[in-house]
């Protein structure tokens, strides 16, 4: 109860911060994210400009980073360096509260990142590559069980991504997302790939907003050893960051190596409130689609359904509460800042 | 006095929802002339100034449907002079437009008027809105507001400025690399092409394109496109030499800071 809250009070503090830091541009900089998916920071450093030329640096910050099992805070420190089109960011991140469905001192991340970015008019293409320390855990079924098995080991990641605006007409968004990615233990000498894409589809109506998003993935092993968990939890729900009760049963707590999903939420806003509450929502959605776990040659359909009440914050960043119902009846009750549906090209760096 | 505040809130910016219909008279020309006339001269009237003129004005106009127009062109003049042309902006300014916000929307609730007169309304608010110090909070609204509006009418070439601005704004507020694919909907809605064809629209096309240009070239500078910003703040200069706002702009990226003021 105690770790609840304490959970809780980081993200409030984490929202709060977002909306006090004023942006300014002079020598002293103060750089946040708080849009769309994970990662989340807010760095606090100097920032020269010449001409074409923009570096960020030095500067620390704080923020939440995806772990393989849910979120996790970090402090950062690096150099970021804009030029035209092109983007590099050289980080290194320290893990200050460990993954928040393990919760547990002992497994603290760290790592070194290393992004390129090149953006086109409406596409982006990047690579990212990551060094260090990360959670890793050996097979087994549910979250609770992962706590006695997870532990951190020196590996090496390299993400390649590819993501393009289809097209966007202000009412009518249509995105594909597209990365592959491979992750290397060097510590056991096991190593795994990856391919993912997302398609997300949204239509404004202005009063309410329906989306649909199509997500495919697929891993496996290279190595011939196979002891630790490769895969990620099935659709958007592996970027939600619950931070309430987790129904253990739950699908999105198992790990798939291949699925093919389809999400749909229909939002419908408090327009008639007054300004700044008029982003108070209602929202009801589903996930359905098959997954297919190697491990013990099991295939599932699976679908939910979910009733959520939300505050938009920025485009799509809602504060969810949301209540769900899967096909076994199990009953959900979480707090997300994530929306599944996103056509954010950030969300595919990692 | 209390009448005609009601009066600009209600009507105000409904030439925004029709803008290619422009009132045909001496006001108007005069109202046009003095409108760039501001720009070039750096000459401020205050805020009960302006009313009063309007007061002097609008008594020469009889008919409803002029009356309105000539509202909805004081609204602009009034907004802009107060939002754009400072270069800091007065809190008694704000709070003059707030209320007459306020009182639009009592009005609003008392009468049942038309959704254009009431969208008219919220756009005289967006423009407050727009401002740096406050638009943050208003973020997505204003975006609603622009949409409704090319909703109502799809050729709103201001509603289309708007939106093109909101962009702008958004990329030059957050960490420009955020922000997917926001060059290429400034383009849409900002670039030469649709310039060209609301160039066909005469009269007081000249301080919207003023106002574009520099919009433009702030987001290009902010996108590291340094040398197409400084072409774009040259075409405003050409439009409006003595600007403070190009005054200002200059001497910024001379300094290598990009930011609203």
């Amino acid at each position: 109860m105690v770790l609840n809250f304490l959970r809780f009070s980081i993200l409030i503090l984490l929202f709060l911060a977002k909306i006090s830091v004023a942006y300014s541009q002079n020598i002293v900089q103060k750089e946040w994210k708080f849009i769309h998916n994970p990662p989340y920071y807010a760095n606090y450093g100097y920032l020269n400009r010449f001409g074409d030329l923009e570096i960020f640096s030095p500067y620390i910050g704080i923020g939440l980073q995806p772990t393989q099992f849910s979120v996790a805070v970090y402090a950062q420190t690096g150099i970021n360096l804009f030029y035209k089109k092109f983007t590099w960011r050289l980080e290194y991140l320290n893990g200050i509260i460990p993954d928040f469905s393990l919760f547990d001192y002992k497994n603290i991340e760290y790592f070194g990142q290393n992004i390129f970015i090149y953006d086109f008019n409406n596409s982006r293409i990047s690579s990212t590559t990551k060094v260090g320390n990360f959670l890793y855990g050996t097979h087994v079924k549910y979250i609770d069980e992962l706590e006695a098995n997870v532990n951190t080991m020196l590996g090496i990641k390299q993400i390649f991504s590819f993501d393009s605006q289809i097209y966007n007409s202000e009412f009518i968004n249509i995105t594909s997302l597209f990365n592959v990615g491979i992750d290397h233990i060097v510590d056991v000498n096991e190593s795994s790939y990856y391919l993912k894409f997302k398609i997300p589809l949204t239509i404004d109506f202005l009063h309410s907003k329906l989306g649909f998003m199509i997500t495919g993935f697929y891993t496996d092993y290279i190595s011939k050893d196979r002891n630790y968990i490769i895969g990620e939890a099935f659709s958007g729900y592996d970027e939600a960051i619950d931070i309430f009760i987790k129904n253990e049963n739950g699908f999105f707590n198992n790990f798939y190596d291949l699925y093919g999903s389809l999400d749909i939420i229909y939002r419908v806003y408090m327009r008639f409130l007054p300004s700044g509450f008029d982003r108070i929502y209602v929202a009801v959605g589903g996930t359905t689609g098959v997954a297919y776990r190697k491990e013990n040659q099991n295939t599932d359909f699976l679908y939910m359904g979910t009733a959520a009440l939300g505050y938009e914050l920025y485009d799509t960043v809602p504060f969810e509460i949301r209540f769900s119902v899967d096909m076994d009846g199990n009953f959900f009750f979480n707090v997300s800042v994530v929306s599944p549906i996103s056509h954010s090209f950030d969300s595919n760096l990692d | 006095m209390k009448n005609v505040t009601t009066k600009i809130c209600i009507l105000i910016f409904i030439v925004l929802l029709n803008s290619n219909i422009l009132l045909s008279n001496e006001i108007e020309d005069n109202i046009i002339k003095m409108r760039i006339s501001y720009y070039e001269n750096k000459y401020i009237p205050s805020s009960d100034k302006l009313l009063s003129m309007y007061e002097n004005d609008i008594k020469n106009t009889d008919d409803f449907e002029s009356r309105a127009k000539l509202t909805a062109l004081w609204g602009i003049v009034y907004t802009e002079l107060t939002l754009y042309y400072y270069t800091n902006i007065k809190e008694s300014d704000i709070e003059t437009l707030t209320s007459l916000y306020k009182k639009h929307r009592q009005e609003v609730k008392r009468s049942k008027v038309s959704e254009t007169a009431r969208l008219s309304g919220e756009f005289a608010f967006l423009m407050l809105k727009l401002h740096p110090s406050k638009y943050v909070v208003y973020m997505q609204d204003t975006r609603i507001l622009f949409l409704k509006a090319l909703v109502l009418d799809k050729n709103n070439i201001k509603a289309k400025f708007g939106i093109g601005k909101w962009w702008a704004y958004v990329v030059i507020d957050r960490n420009h690399r955020e922000v997917n694919n926001a060059s290429s909907q400034v383009n849409k809605y900002l670039g030469d092409a649709v310039l060209e064809e609301f160039s066909g629209i005469d009269a007081w096309d000249s301080v919207d394109l003023f106002n574009i240009y520099y919009t433009r070239s702030i987001f290009n500078m902010r996108t590291l496109n340094t040398e197409v910003g400084y072409k774009d703040l040259t075409k405003a200069k050409k439009i409006h030499p003595n600007s403070n706002i190009v005054k200002k702009l200059d001497d910024l990226y001379g300094r290598n800071i990009v930011k609203w003021f």
